[in-house]
């Protein structure tokens, strides 16, 4: 009896481990495929040429849903909207959305469906790196353009430093962010700063740029260490910051850690600018630091101060636009990562103004024709070198002040 | 003077991380004390708590029944755990129910995901918590807590085991079982009794850290580890040796970490680890005796 109830047990165990894993092939029956149900009639190809198929594969649910929804809901509201004011060129866009579940081989998966039976004509999505890298070899493979949402620099850099020939992507790399945070340094004149970045491969990937092009902007780090992402009291390593004086503390982590060791400077009541990552830039971070997280400094994109920018950027009113579009459709505050969508939609559409539903057209079209494009994420100059296309610009460096993100001059 | 506030320093931050280790260790040696097991669950505990706890305050409830709530919910999922995982499979080698406990270990955090979701969360502190300033150094209110509450558990276990019937009984049962049995003693009651107080302990760990470093749900298993460290350098079948090895290790780690590097304090834990088991496996603190270790 007794070992009939283990085995139960064992059973019941791995079942639930099997269900966290969420990698079983089948739950692909589930994925959500929803052609826009309203529009299945007009969205028939009327005569004369390939139908415009853009599919759509983003991380809706699992541990990045809070990146992917915004996605997703961005994506399907910018479709709708578009068919509703007749199509492209007088052709509805047939849509179809993937839910990779925040795990890579789902978003293979996904990506294969895309590919071979939907036969897509532009793929957008990939929320996080990960499932992005996952999925542009078959991109490559089957020569469609396809355009990422995710932030390693290695979704449009192959191994070699090339531009990968069918990606594209949309968010800045991090680099871009420590390059903004350099330039504001120098502004300053804060040149003595301490680097404290966090051990894992964000951190890592952080102190890296620091350290290539701290020198260029005149920045010098005085003292160079990590702290665990489980960092409990960071004091002990703040004591030798303390010691060393800087001129400003750069903090290099995500929000958990970051909010941790910006209190504990806080509590040993060091003055210095704290400077910190736009791994940051969301509210929770202010939630979990508190009061700590006043004055802190940090670069993010535009969003999350639009209506603080002068009425003479380019990139005012497109950024106004998307926030009023997605707060009236959705009724909560528009997310950076929605706005990559976004971007990646209005970027296709245009493309497929212009050439039609030809793939090679497509991808030599952003390439080489669409010049400098003002998108939400920044203005985009993409080149046949540069599959992303945006510059150190494209953030802006906010101040934490009373819980809201106020533009720093 | 500079040298001197930055070492105090350092001795505060040593003797909040000692604390909290210190809280989970007992629960450690609580379990293997009285089932010879080593609960790898015992950090999850911790986070369990935490995560309820905080759940609670959201709810409005008062801080402090939240953490008794909490405390109260945790010790029963202990109970379920013991009754179900360890109690069906006790005939079964020590190997086997060490491995079930790392199960239920990642079980729980699955959990966790599914409940709260991957994000981080905070509790407020136990009391108001302005920094307070000894000699250029600064100590908080939180830490002092921290540091209060693992004393006092450690003086309740020092009584506990020592002084009362049942921690006599719990302690009889693994100095020899089949003796125990015949005075009357019922090891499997024991044995529930001890997961019970350990989850307990670990709950009350949780919500102690939470308004340190916040709480996610993978918090639990880095401070498992620290714990089990900290109970096997203080020797693994004594509560108060263990907590001293707690205290230990979080000193270390704070002097490696402020006059050395952030990097290596893992590198001198688990170093010492390791030389402890080379020379002294009865752990730092215990006396030479006949006992197995």
């Amino acid at each position: 009896m007794k070992k009939v109830l283990f085995t139960l047990f064992l059973l019941m165990t791995m079942l639930f481990l099997a269900a966290c894993s969420s990698s079983e092939p089948e739950t692909t029956k589930e994925t959500t495929t929803e052609p826009s149900s309203d529009d299945s009639a007009k969205s028939e190809p009327s005569g004369g040429g390939e139908p415009i198929k853009m599919v759509g594969i983003f991380s809706s649910s699992g541990g990045a849903a809070a990146l992917g929804e915004p996605e997703l809901e961005t994506f399907k509201m910018l479709v709708e909207a578009k068919n509703a004011e007749g199509g492209i060129n007088g052709k509805q866009i047939e849509f179809i959305t993937y839910d990779d579940k925040s795990d890579q081989n789902q978003a293979i998966l996904s990506m294969k469906k895309a590919l071979t039976q939907d036969e897509a004509t532009i793929v957008i999505g990939g929320t996080i790196s990960g499932n992005a890298l996952a999925m542009l070899p078959l991109a490559e493979q089957y020569e469609t353009p396809y355009i990422a949402l995710a932030a390693s620099k290695q979704v449009y850099v192959d191994e070699n430093g090339k531009a990968r020939k069918w990606v594209f992507k949309m968010p800045q790399d991090d680099q871009l962010a420590v390059e903004r945070i350099l330039q504001y340094l120098k502004d300053k004149n804060l040149t003595k700063v301490a680097w404290l970045n966090v051990a894992n491969s964000y951190g890592t990937g952080g102190h890296d740029e620091f350290k290539k092009y701290a020198a260029e902007y005149g920045v010098e780090a005085v003292i160079e260490d990590e702290f665990e992402a489980t960092v409990k009291d960071a004091k002990p390593l703040l004591t030798r910051v303390k010691k060393e004086n800087p001129d400003a503390i750069i903090v290099w982590g995500t929000v958990q850690e970051s909010a941790v060791v910006v209190k504990n400077i806080r509590e040993l009541a060091l003055e210095m600018p704290i400077l910190a990552s736009h791994g940051i830039a969301t509210k929770q971070f202010i939630e979990v630091a508190g009061d700590a997280a006043n004055d802190v400094i940090l670069p993010t994109g535009k969003l999350l101060i639009a209506d603080s920018l002068e009425d003479s950027n380019p990139q005012k009113a497109v950024l106004l636009d998307y926030i009023k579009q997605y707060t009236e459709k959705y009724n909560k505050p528009a997310s950076t990562f929605g706005s990559y969508a976004a971007d990646g939609f209005n970027i296709a559409v245009k493309a497929i103004e212009e050439k039609g539903t030809d793939r090679a057209a497509i991808r030599d079209y952003i390439e080489n024709e669409l010049g400098e494009y003002v998108g939400i994420t920044g203005v985009f100059n993409i080149t046949p070198d540069n599959h992303m296309g945006l510059s150190s610009d494209s953030f802006e460096m906010v101040r934490i002040q009373a819980g809201e993100w106020v533009l720093e001059k | 003077m500079e040298l001197l506030s930055q070492m105090l320093q350092l001795l505060f931050s040593g003797l909040t991380l000692g604390a909290i280790y210190a809280l989970i260790a007992v629960g450690f040696v609580v379990i293997y004390n009285v089932t010879g097991i080593l609960n790898f669950a015992q950090g999850e505990f911790a986070m369990l708590g935490a995560l309820i706890s905080i759940s609670f305050v959201n709810m409005n409830v008062p801080l402090w029944l939240a953490v008794i709530l909490s405390i109260i919910i945790v010790a029963a999922i202990g109970g379920i755990f013991e009754r179900t995982a360890i109690h069906t499979a006790r005939k079964s080698s020590v190997t086997t129910l060490i491995i079930i406990t790392i199960g239920v270990s990642i079980a729980l955090r699955g959990l966790a995901i599914l409940i709260w979701g991957t994000q981080v969360q905070t509790l407020p502190s136990f009391t108001d918590n302005t920094p307070i300033n000894i000699l250029d150094a600064v100590l908080l209110p939180q830490n002092i807590w921290a540091v209060g509450i693992s004393i006092v558990i450690l003086i309740i276990m020092m009584y506990f085991f020592n002084f009362t019937f049942v921690g006599k009984s719990l302690t009889a049962c693994v100095v020899n079982p089949f003796a125990a049995r015949l005075m009357g003693i019922n090891p499997e009651k024991m044995s529930l009794l001890a997961v019970i107080v350990s989850a307990g302990i670990g709950a009350l760990a949780g919500s102690v850290i939470a308004p340190i470093s916040g709480a996610t749900y993978d918090m639990g298993m880095m401070l498992g580890i620290k714990a089990f460290v900290a109970a096997v350098i203080g020797g693994l079948t004594n509560a108060p040796a263990a907590i001293a090895g707690a205290f230990l290790i979080g000193i270390i780690e704070a002097f490696t970490e402020g006059l050395w590097s952030s990097g290596l304090k893992d590198v001198v834990t688990f170093s010492m680890l390791l030389l402890i088991l080379f020379i002294k496996p009865e752990g730092l603190f215990a006396k030479a005796s006949g006992k197995r270790v």
